[in-house]
């Protein structure tokens, strides 16, 4: 509906039109028991070009996985496997 | 017995033989507190993503070994005062192993 996203929802916010199908948790998908630290190109495409954590609503993990994603980037991040945020 | 499974930093300044000095005296502590060692995979020298104890590289292995864990907190404690070590991370496998085979 073009014109939709500058309306105003019922609570005054914003709405904006859900696009597309919605993503799918990759653990889940892969059926990936264990989210490794060491896994450096796996854990890049969870992690922003700054180096942040991305959040779920990007990358469409499940709460889950997305605990144990943010526990491995720390973990590489401590052995230098990652980065820290940068500026 | 438990599976662990420890990735280890070592000071990439050091020669091979040193690093290799650095990586037996691990396999040694790990045999002297009852434990058996079962994979030393070494990765070799690697560019870090970010500087750890100001370096820039650092050579890294990773060694799965089992032991009781009464016993593991021993290791740790003795990890400090191996040479040319600059940091480890250790992993409960078993815990990972079990959740594969569920």
């Amino acid at each position: 509906m073009r014109g939709s996203r500058d309306r105003d929802g019922r609570d005054g916010k914003k709405q904006f039109p859900r696009k597309g199908r919605p993503k799918v948790c990759y653990f889940c998908k892969e059926k990936v028991a264990y989210v490794d630290y060491k896994d450096v190109a796996l854990l890049r495409r969870f992690v922003s070009d700054r180096g942040k954590i991305r959040a779920r609503r990007v990358t469409g993990s499940c709460q889950h996985h997305q605990r144990d994603i943010a526990l491995a980037v720390k973990n590489a991040r401590e052995m230098g496997l990652l980065s820290y945020a940068v500026r | 017995m438990r599976t662990y499974e420890t990735l280890l930093l070592c000071d990439p300044r050091r020669d091979d033989a040193e690093l290799g000095q650095t990586l037996d005296r691990f396999t040694t502590l790990v045999a002297e507190r009852g434990g058996e060692v079962r994979t030393v995979d070494k990765w070799g020298r690697r560019k870090l993503a970010a500087e750890v104890a100001d370096l820039g590289e650092g050579y890294y292995a990773v060694v799965t070994y089992e032991i009781e864990p009464a016993r593991r907190g021993d290791l740790e404690a003795a990890l400090p005062f191996v040479e040319g070590l600059v940091r480890t991370k250790t992993i409960r496998r078993d815990i990972r192993e079990r959740k594969a085979s569920k």
